[in-house]
């Protein structure tokens, strides 16, 4: 045999050398040498999840170990359980070279119900908004110490502090206890103040404003978040004479929230708000008056390309205070418009609709609504924008307010804390 | 009242962001073999803390050093070298093994914990040549966790680097990655120490 005969024979020896050397490579966790003998899920009952991912978990066993596998099944009861935490855990098995995986999950219902909160808003209309809040997580009971400096959600700017105490677990992880503390010293733009003069059935403006609101929640399922609560607000009133006046209301709120992945790649999420405060002589309120407030969301998403729409509606019946009066124009409302443009006194009636379409970062959005009194009419108003918005909460867009006149952009930047869809 | 505000605002991000920045800095040996410096830092305890509950869970974790000499003075860089281990706990033998990743990766198993930080910091030698023969040079080490996206799979606030400065506020706080630290010098080549390791 002639020497180069002896070449493909030796590479033919070393082929499964270089296979098992290869597959030595990809083991990357030493356990993955001993087989599965168990899989169990822990802290949520094994019917929560779908039959799909059930058989999914139990093919691992008899199988050896595989660290990837096992973290692509944490993934999906993530996304099947989206108010719980997961995390895998690798055990001794009971018998030599065999392991458990446990799936512990710890359930979290008011994750599914953050409300997004503006953290850092840049307005070129209104200026910087923005909200600290430090919280102190002490098993079911949350403390936290915030600092709001905000002029983008109400038509006065809030300079001051939060302070609020979260129980998670009332007896039952389905019931919460909230108590809220809020003391804001105010300041308002001049529009406003001087748009108060022709309008003396809407109430004055006020130096300061305190809110005590405590609050229970109810998680009756997955979807569903039901509160009941008061809310004591003093706030000083500054004309004609310096005095404190009163706003007690009783409130309550049901939230819904759904989220849906179809098998052919379609992500769906479908949230609505309703929102209710009534201020009663029988709470020995000053200021009487009814709020009703309802937002929709519902987003349609398929890879990088997502479709958001919103709508927002609300009344009030009675003499309600400035902060309790809608407005529009802001960071999240008919942006391109200045809300002091719009209305700046807000209104007792609001309707607003927007439109978003994302291609990853990029995003399109038209916004269009209008806020008034009852018995006054006034123009529908339309804003176009365009930015960058990233799925962490990142913004900054530039809109442009749809009129023949006085077509000045509004840029805005910020980071908004809230729910993915 | 609003500037107070901003400004109470900025030192909290600050404060928060140097506490979660903060690295305990140990002190490295340095020692000559041939033309290869070595290091040890056998006061640098990676494997501790939440890295070794997870190891301890079954799971893997790839932590990255990074070693680099510079001047003293911080201006001239001679060497960088980052490598990537990937450490394990057998949860049959309680030894860890450790996996350097990358061209002509290396490993080795039914190491202690203090002989796995050891394993690592030995694969790490640095040319003799890339230090100055006369200046004086500083030698430092890093050490941090690389994020195989384990945990964030679920929870869109973990995912991005946006999302970890979020994370600091947000409710469910999700802790920064240890980071750890070594440095040995202003040292002069002649005042390195010739070692002989055993093979």
């Amino acid at each position: 045999m002639k020497n180069k005969d002896l070449i493909p024979i030796f590479l033919m020896l070393l082929w499964p050398a270089a296979l098992f050397g290869g597959a030595q490579e990809k083991e990357t966790n030493v356990n993955e040498r001993y087989v599965v003998e168990s899989v169990a899920l822990s802290g949520v009952a094994e019917s929560k999840i779908s039959r799909t991912l059930r058989e999914d978990l139990q093919k691992l066993v008899g199988e050896k170990y595989s660290q990837k596998a096992a973290r692509e099944l944490a993934r999906k009861l993530r996304a099947e359980l989206r108010e719980y935490a997961v995390e895998v855990k690798v055990k001794r098995g009971d018998k030599p070279e065999h392991v458990k995986l446990v799936y512990e999950t710890e359930r979290n219902r008011w994750k599914r119900f953050e409300v997004p909160i503006p953290l850092v808003v840049y307005h070129s209309k209104q200026g910087f908004s923005g909200i600290l809040e430090i919280p102190i997580d002490i098993h079911h009971s949350v403390f936290t110490f915030g600092l709001v400096d905000d002029a983008d959600s109400l038509l006065e700017r809030n300079a001051g502090f939060l302070l609020r105490y979260e129980n998670r677990k009332v007896g039952t992880d389905m019931v919460q206890l909230r108590l809220d503390f809020d003391s804001f010293h105010q300041s308002f733009n001049a529009a406003t103040e001087s748009a108060l003069a022709d309008r003396p059935d809407v109430p004055g403006v006020y130096r300061w404003r305190q809110n005590f609101a405590p609050s229970l929640s109810l998680y009756p399922n997955r979807d569903l978040k039901l509160s009941v609560g008061t809310s004591f607000q003093r706030f000083q009133m500054q004309y004609p004479s310096t005095r404190t006046e009163t706003a007690y209301a009783g409130t309550a709120d049901v939230e819904y929230r759904r989220s849906a992945r179809s098998q052919n790649g379609y992500r769906q999420n479908l949230s609505a708000h309703y929102s209710l405060r009534t201020a009663t002589r029988v709470l020995d309120s000053m200021h009487v008056y009814t709020r009703h407030s309802v937002t929709s969301d519902y987003a349609l998403a398929k890879g990088r390309n997502r479709f958001a729409a919103r709508f927002q509606g609300g009344y009030i019946t009675g003499t309600a205070p400035l902060f309790e009066r809608f407005s529009l124009g802001n960071s999240s409302t008919l942006r391109g418009w200045n809300k002091f443009d719009v209305a700046p006194l807000g209104g007792t009636r609001v309707a607003h609709g927007t439109l978003e379409y994302r291609y990853r970062w990029f995003q399109l959005f038209y916004d269009v609504g209008t806020v008034w009194d009852a018995g006054q009419s006034t123009p529908v108003r339309h804003g176009l924008g365009f930015g960058l918005a990233t799925r962490d909460g990142f913004f900054a867009s530039l809109a442009f307010p749809v009129r023949l006149h006085d077509v000045a952009p509004v840029f805005m930047l910020g980071i908004r804390l809230g729910i993915r869809y | 009242m609003r500037n107070f505000l901003y400004g109470i605002l900025f030192l909290a991000f600050a404060g928060i962001l140097c506490i979660q920045a903060r690295a305990q800095t140990q002190a490295l040996e340095l020692g000559r073999e041939g033309d290869l410096l070595h290091v040890a830092a056998p006061k640098l305890h990676f494997l501790e803390g939440k890295p070794l509950e997870k190891l301890h869970d079954g799971a893997s974790v790839t932590f990255v050093l990074t070693l680099t000499a510079g001047a003293e003075d911080g201006k001239a860089h001679y060497f960088r070298l980052q490598e990537r281990f990937v450490v394990s706990f057998d949860l049959w033998e309680e030894k860890f093994s450790v996996l350097r990743t990358g061209p002509g990766g290396r490993s080795a198993s039914r190491l202690s914990a203090a002989m796995a930080e050891a394993w690592c910091l030995e694969n790490m030698p640095m040319p003799v040549r890339v230090v100055p023969a006369q200046e004086p040079f500083v030698i430092r080490l890093e050490c941090g966790i690389a994020d195989n996206g384990e945990e964030s799979g679920g929870d869109p606030r973990t995912a991005l680097t946006l999302a970890g400065l979020i994370d600091v506020f947000s409710r469910k706080k999700s802790e920064a990655p240890p980071r750890w630290e070594a440095a040995a010098g202003p040292l002069r080549l002649q005042e390195v120490k010739t070692i002989r390791r055993a093979r």
